[in-house]
């Protein structure tokens, strides 16, 4: 059964965690975006400060792999970015809630590492509170 | 022992570049490698040319029957540690702690071969033109990012068998196999955006 498409007016958040981020030099790792079926979480659903617990309670492992930021972006920005590569990439942010995080969303196509890197370069960070 | 003669046996220490095998790896003392070889203990790295000569691979070279081999490491040696600065080392050491599973279940730990491929590649090609950043992919293995001269972005991610690569400016993201003679060609295209 298809899922339902988030509109290009949502912002969609990506948590970061210290092997895809440099916090030093500001630069981003593509794996943060590529691949298939990134996970994502819409930002009209839950506020950032709840979804940066989420990440953190799900993706830490301590004393190693720890989240330590969220990166926000608008899916018709993202959307953008993926029709201005030369082979234009179609991209869309599918919902799909989760008990542990009903803001849960994916982006179903297979991202490229050059276009990853991009998407990850357009991020708004948000790294309060950790 | 190893042997000296003309054909390398390395008593399965080494393991050769172009097809590797990574069982059994270890680190080879100095004192062990025959004359006429070279060993470049700061990179963990062995470079056979010949039995005479040693040639560096960021020079020249016009040798044939040249032989390249790696040798796993939990740490970077000193010219990686040169290059990539002190970022990059506490980032490293930080990745030696991630413990399989560490990425929603799918991360693996860091690759030893992921850091011999990487030490490979920076004997081949080390001006970044300024610190460039350290990362571990869901994959254990390791990943250069930097910007070249026009500040377009450059990224590289080291696997056992190849090297993965975007490099916006080209445009282009490929895959070379760990030969000697793709990893000086892709040096060589990567200097000409220095």
């Amino acid at each position: 059964m298809s899922r339902p498409e988030c509109p290009p007016c949502e912002n969609i958040a990506r948590a970061i965690s210290d092997s895809q981020w440099d916090p030093e030099q500001n630069r981003c790792s593509s794996s943060l975006f590529k691949g298939e079926n990134i996970s994502v979480s819409r930002l009209t659903v839950l506020p950032i400060t709840d979804l940066l617990k989420i990440f953190h309670n799900e993706l830490d492992r301590p004393p190693a792999a720890k989240v330590i930021a969220a990166g926000e972006i608008n899916i018709g920005t993202m959307q953008e970015i993926g029709k201005s590569q030369d082979q234009p990439k179609v991209l869309t942010v599918e919902e799909d809630p989760l008990p542990s995080n009903p803001a849960h969303a994916e982006i179903p196509q297979k991202i490229t590492r050059g276009l990853a890197l991009k998407i990850g370069n357009a991020l708004i960070l948000h790294n309060e509170p950790l | 022992m190893i042997s000296t003669g003309s054909t390398c046996s390395f008593n399965s220490a080494l393991v050769q570049l172009d097809s590797p095998v990574w069982e059994n790896v270890r680190k080879v003392p100095s004192a062990e490698i025959p004359s006429g070889y070279a060993w470049e203990n700061s990179t963990n790295i062995l470079h056979v040319v010949g039995r005479e000569t040693w040639l560096s691979p960021t020079k020249s070279f016009s040798a044939t029957g040249y032989e390249l081999y790696f040798v796993e490491a939990e740490t970077l040696g000193f010219q990686a540690k040169q290059v990539l600065g002190l970022n990059a080392v506490k980032r490293f050491d930080l990745f030696k702690q991630y413990k399989s599973g560490w990425d929603v279940g799918r991360g693996l730990p860091l690759s030893l071969h992921s850091v011999a491929v990487m030490e490979a590649f920076i004997s081949f090609f080390n001006d970044f033109r300024q610190e460039p950043s350290l990362f571990l992919t869901p994959e254990g293995n390791l990943q250069l990012g930097w910007e070249d001269k026009d500040n377009n972005s450059v990224e590289i991610e080291f696997f056992p068998d190849r090297i993965e690569y975007y490099i916006e400016s080209f445009d282009e993201e490929q895959a070379i196999p760990l030969t000697y003679s793709e990893m000086c060609k892709f040096s060589n295209r990567l200097y000409s955006l220095v």
